[in-house]
């Protein structure tokens, strides 16, 4: 890891206007995440993760505070293909096949740097569907939907990737096996990864830092940096260095929210 | 390697070739299945009508039997050919401009509030107006040819169109709009690429309405002028009680209703393989 810091937020708060009515969402949000860097936001349901994600990636303006993202605003960012979005649902283009979607980005926009058909078959193979591009969305799993919305969040060579909940649509067999599929792709691309999740061994497993979020208004609680050697597999997820971040991240997640750690004793959110 | 086929339902591609044989008669079976009840239904009422009509000695200026209408069907297919050729072609001309306005006019409401504030009642206006009203203007306005019958069509077409198009211009998933908007796409490109292709479900529900609908319009223009397509034959025929040639008449609307259903179903079904109205089968 570099110490070069990728996307640096600095007192981010954030209220939405509904109806007259101000809901405070974000609270004096202060972080910094290296280049490279896998960071894992968890915290309740409405605690504002996917505002703060949608923040960082220009899709709305805060409130207050600053966001950049290495060096420029999250909208000049955006405008230079640096940010690849990952959503809970994949939402993929119905009518267009795996390799249409992928490509999707590369036909908007083209000015910006295009990639080959030789490039796109290696991003597919990377994701593990290289012999699904011609299928339609409808023909796919719901792993295999995500896998391309995946692709189609790295088909520009991002240097950041933001992910919301990106497996939480999927069976727990299929979602731990995706765990260890992203881990290995980031592994070998070394994005700056920010992730979020309601899972905390997932939150554990992949990520270098986890970053507690609190109920509404959100604010950062922990923010707990998981040493553990890489490249990680499923005996670590046994060591008890594994379980002592697990349990240290539930009782921050407890301390804020009193029913948490009473609906999930095994530390899964959801 | 663009197959669209694949999204017939086969996933493997190899099996997909020795799969598809069974499941084309399969297909035709039900095609059958669908398409012999109602037939067998309208050849007992067709032979009961026949029986009535001699029975009872009806006479031909009233009810003609079915066999003297197709009698004078088949003794004069060119004519009715040539007349319905005439009708089906204003309707599709009309229904393309009708449908052609209607996507553009949702198309600026779509983006605009205001804009749909301030035309769609005026679309509501053209609605509500009876098409027969405005019919007999169109003719003092436009003459005696073939535009005002077209204009006819387009006009009965045009609103289910419009209301459609515009809720399926709306209909966009939020995930899917964010993510265009992630990759800094333009409103254009949102629209070529997000808002048109998922409007096309509900466009084609609208087609499905509007298609027959246009037949009317033409047919309803050419009662008011002009001396071609099946709707002046109905009138001439109706002048002279020329029964046979009236029911003949009816008879080829019928025939072009059923074609265009047919075809527009059939478009659908290859547009929209990949919607769950077509997957589900
Ligand atoms: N566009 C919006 N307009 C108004 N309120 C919103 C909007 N988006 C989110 N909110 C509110 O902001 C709060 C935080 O929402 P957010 O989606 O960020 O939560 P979250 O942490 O992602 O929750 P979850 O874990 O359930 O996904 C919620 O109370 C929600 O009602
Ligand atoms: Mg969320």
């Amino acid at each position: 890891m570099t110490t070069t810091s990728n996307i640096t937020t600095q007192g981010i708060r954030h209220s939405f206007s509904t109806t007259g009515e101000s809901l405070h969402v974000l609270d004096d949000i202060h972080m910094d995440i290296g280049q490279g860097e896998f960071v894992s936001l968890i915290g309740p349901s409405g605690s504002g993760k996917t505002t703060l994600l949608r923040i960082i990636g220009g899709l709305l303006s805060q409130t207050e505070g600053r966001v950049s993202i290495a060096g420029v605003e999250p909208v000049e960012a955006q405008r230079r293909k640096d940010i690849g979005f990952v959503f809970q649902d994949a939402a993929l283009l119905p009518w267009r096949t795996v390799e249409q979607n992928v490509r999707l980005p590369l036909e908007l926009n083209t000015s910006s740097n295009g990639r080959g058909d030789a490039e796109l078959g290696r991003l597919l193979a990377a994701v593990g569907l290289a012999d699904f591009g011609n299928y339609y969305p409808h023909q796919l799993s719901g792993g295999m939907k995500q896998r391309v919305a995946l692709a189609r969040a790295l088909v520009f060579d991002p240097s950041v990737l933001l992910m919301d909940e990106p497996l939480g649509a999927l069976d727990e067999l299929t979602r731990s096996a995706m765990r260890y599929e992203l881990l290995q792709i980031w592994e070998q691309s070394r994005k700056t990864v920010l992730f979020v999740t309601h899972s905390i061994s997932e939150a554990v497993l992949l990520s270098d830092r986890v970053i507690v979020i609190s109920p509404r208004p959100g604010r950062i609680v922990d923010d707990v940096r998981i040493e553990l050697s890489r490249p990680r597999t499923k005996e670590v997820e046994r060591t008890t260095k594994f379980l002592d971040y697990a349990d240290r991240i539930l009782e921050s997640l407890s301390r804020e929210t009193a029913f948490v750690s009473a609906a999930t004793p095994t530390g899964e959110g959801d | 390697m663009r197959l669209p086929r694949l999204a017939k339902g086969t996933k493997a591609r190899s099996t997909e070739r020795d799969a598809s044989a069974p499941g084309e008669t399969r297909a035709l079976y039900q095609v059958v299945g669908y398409l012999l009840p109602p037939l067998v239904a309208l050849f007992i009422a067709g032979v009961a009508w026949e029986i009535w009509v001699r029975v009872a000695d009806v006479p031909t200026y009233l009810i003609p039997a079915p066999s003297r209408i197709f009698e004078r069907l088949f003794d004069g297919i060119g004519f009715f050919v040539k007349h319905g050729g005439i009708t089906l072609g204003e309707a599709l001309a009309g229904f393309a401009l009708g449908s052609a306005v209607a996507i553009a006019g949702a198309t600026i409401m779509a983006h605009s509030r205001l804009l749909e504030r301030s035309l769609f009642p005026l679309a509501v206006l053209v609605k509500v107006t009876p098409i027969v009203a405005v019919a007999p203007l169109f003719v003092i306005w436009f003459g005696f040819g073939s535009f005002p019958k077209i204009l006819i069509a387009a006009l009965i077409t045009f609103f289910p169109v419009l209301v459609n198009g515009l809720v399926g211009l709306r209909d966009v998933r939020t995930e899917s709009l964010e993510f265009f908007r992630s990759v800094s796409a333009s409103k254009r490109e949102v629209y070529w690429k997000l808002r048109l292709p998922g409007s096309l479900p509900y466009l084609f529900a609208a087609f499905r309405i509007s298609v027959p609908l246009a037949v009317i319009g033409a047919v309803v223009g050419e009662w008011f002028s002009g001396d071609r397509g099946l709707g002046s034959v109905i009138i001439v025929a109706h002048n002279n009680l020329d029964m046979p040639t009236l029911f003949s008449a009816i008879v080829t609307l019928a025939v072009i209703g059923i074609g265009l259903t047919i075809f527009v179903w059939y478009l659908e079904r290859r547009v929209l393989f990949w919607h769950e109205s077509n997957i589900i089968t």
